[in-house]
């Protein structure tokens, strides 16, 4: 390892000191030249023949000075440099091929990273709220292959209260309000939230103070419903206007006061949603009125319900609790003995699951047709590259000779297919920035198109670190497959059969085909 | 654009032992270890320019020579290379292996 780490560093001053280096390097070498003639002339060859002589002796001096120069350089590192910027040479040179080798890839990739962008958006994002992995999203076995995660009024509110391996459990409900302003009626999306719902999703407000359990009574506050209502609110309505707490709001004809602002980044428990106004469940029945879910009571089945585990708790104890009290909470929240009796017959029990996404309806819908998109733009991908590899082969054959030629040169085998490769990454590189570039776009068409425009919903399919993860990926696997067999093609075989070949032309690469018909 | 292995007569493992031997007597700059090995060698040995700086620099980033610039004996800028500990460990083990090596090639050759 020492001696490593001292070439490691010689080679390392080498590089920074690169000017010096060549400079010490020819003036060595100019000394050896002088000694040289010195000795040639105490020798007695004339004056007018020594510069001849000194020279078929020595040879050629840049020469020596050139291979000094690659030993004290990092070969590999340099060698990468010079194939980078060869191979961008090589792909100026033949703009058709560059762009169609470009566009094709742009379009895989492209698709690929859409498709992935909406997958990432609607699936594994997490809810930017702190510590979102320790939440879990609650659900109803009864008897079907998959649970229903709507909750009805009375189940949640026995819920509410009886948990140990939660610290809170709370429901969340999307609503549409009507808010009175000063040019009539407006339509502003909104959530209804249990008492505990920002404890849960532990986000300060911007200003004022967040909704608690004392303003999800029945009648609410003493002062009335309380709201809180998101930043974009507050700057549309409220014209950012500090004295904002404790303005009054009229919500369905009924009169409600501000009491909190939350910042931008945050966006309540349900991923697509983009709630401006927060308002206590127990409003409910207050602002909806003969159509309350609440008033339906154990048949109104309208809210989702998730909880935020106990600093030591795990998801597989909170699940195993959530089972065993299924009963109990069934009991506690109606005396319709007969509709108890249908549930417990059908196995009705409460799970817990994973929740640091949040949860959302349309995963439900979409997970499995995303899923199959998304397989198939892998196909695509795999065909663009395909289409690729065969244009690069093709044009390998064309290169044939260059290739022959710098390989009796003295390139060896294993430096000519690093460049062959480093022209694909290039290509692939290219091709997944432009797909990267144009995914956003046509992801939030596409999202818009998905969610046919009837929740007025927000799939967040701008640019992250997994994104962008995904599409390096692509792009790396994208060149392997294309570049690899193309460039070990091109340089298989016999040295000088091809420089005679590849004057003769096209019977050369008759026989360079893979797979034979 | 790769290199060959351009030593003249000589093996290149042979070549870093004779530096290394010309170099224990004292620093001394490239072209003194060239004259020296044909020197001492009765002008049988000639080493090339070409072998003789890469072989140079070479043992130079192994750590087996330091280098050093100083003026030579007609005054002039020069490039002087001594041995390092490592190089004279690496000069005892050389001289070993090409004593087993020459004895054994001449075992052979004075076969009958």
């Amino acid at each position: 390892m020492a001696p490593n780490l001292h070439e490691f560093l010689l080679r390392l001053k080498a590089l920074f000191l690169k000017r010096r280096m060549d400079r010490d390097m020819a003036d060595e070498l100019a000394f050896h030249r002088a000694m040289l003639r010195d000795k040639l002339l105490r020798e007695g060859v004339p004056q007018t023949d020594v510069n001849a002589a000194t020279r078929r002796t020595f040879g050629d001096p840049s020469r020596w000075h050139e291979r000094l120069r690659e030993l004290w350089q990092f070969q590999s590192l340099e060698n990468l440099a010079r194939d980078a910027s060869f191979s961008a040479r090589m792909l100026r040179k033949s703009p058709g091929f560059s762009v169609v080798a470009i566009l094709t890839l742009a379009l895989g990739v492209g698709a690929n990273t859409t498709v992935f962008s909406i997958i990432d958006g609607l699936l594994l994002r997490p809810l930017p709220v702190p510590a979102s992995d320790r939440l879990a999203v609650l659900g109803i076995h009864q008897g079907n292959p998959l649970p229903n995660y709507s909750f009805s009024e009375p189940l949640f509110r026995s819920l509410e209260h009886r948990h140990e391996s939660f610290s809170e459990v709370i429901a969340l409900s999307h609503t549409t309000l009507q808010v009175k302003g000063n040019a009539g009626s407006e339509n502003i999306s909104g959530q209804f939230v249990s008492g505990d719902f920002f404890f849960a999703l532990e986000t300060a407000p911007l200003l004022g103070r967040t909704l608690g359990p004392q303003d999800d009574h029945k009648g609410g506050h003493p002062a009335g419903f309380g709201v809180v209502v998101s930043e974009s609110f507050w700057q549309r309505w409220f014209n950012r206007a500090p004295d904002v707490i404790g303005k009054k709001l009229e919500i369905d004809n009924t009169v409600v006061t501000v009491v909190g602002v939350m910042p931008k980044r945050f966006i309540g428990a349900d991923p697509l949603e983009r709630p401006e106004l927060y308002i206590p469940l127990a409003a409910e029945p207050v602002l909806n009125g003969e159509r309350s879910m609440t008033a339906a009571g154990i048949h109104g089945w309208w809210m989702t319900v998730m909880g935020r585990l106990q600093p030591q708790a795990t998801l597989e104890q909170a699940n195993a609790e959530m089972t065993a009290i299924s009963s109990a909470v069934l009991h506690e929240s109606t005396s319709d003995t007969g509709w108890i009796a249908d549930r417990e017959k059908r196995h009705f029990h409460f799970a817990a699951e994973s929740g640091s996404a949040g949860f959302t309806y349309v995963r439900l819908l979409f997970r499995k047709p995303l899923a199959a998109v998304f397989a198939m733009c892998g196909g695509i991908l795999l065909l663009a590259c395909l289409n690729l590899a065969s244009l690069l082969l093709a044009r390998g054959a064309a290169r044939q000779r260059e290739l022959a030629t710098r390989l009796s040169m003295g390139a060896n085998r294993r430096r000519l297919v690093q460049q062959l490769l480093v022209e694909s990454l290039l290509i692939a590189v290219t091709g997944t920035a432009a797909g990267l570039a144009i995914a956003p776009l046509v992801g939030k068409s596409l999202a818009a198109i998905l969610l046919g425009g009837q929740f007025d919903a927000h799939i967040d399919t701008s640019l992250d670190i997994r994104l962008f993860g995904f599409a390096a990926l692509a792009a790396i696997v994208a060149a392997l497959v294309v570049g690899l067999i193309p460039a070990l093609q091109a340089t298989a075989g016999n040295l000088s059969e091809q420089i005679k070949q590849g004057q003769r032309g096209t019977q050369a690469h008759e026989r360079q085909r893979i797979l034979p018909r | 654009m790769e290199r060959t292995s351009d030593t003249g007569q000589l093996i290149q493992g042979t070549l870093e032992m004779l530096i290394l031997k010309a170099l224990a007597l004292g620093p001394l700059h490239g072209y003194g270890v060239a004259e020296w090995i044909h020197q001492t060698s009765q002008q049988m040995l000639k080493v090339e320019e070409g072998a003789l700086y890469p072989a140079l620099h070479r043992m130079e980033l192994r750590g087996m020579l330091k280098a050093r610039w100083g003026a030579s004996d007609n005054n002039r800028r020069a490039k002087f290379y001594e041995l390092t500990a490592e190089g004279q460990k690496r000069l005892h083990a050389e001289a070993q292996r090409w004593a087993r090596l020459s004895s054994a090639v001449a075992f052979v050759m004075q076969a009958s």
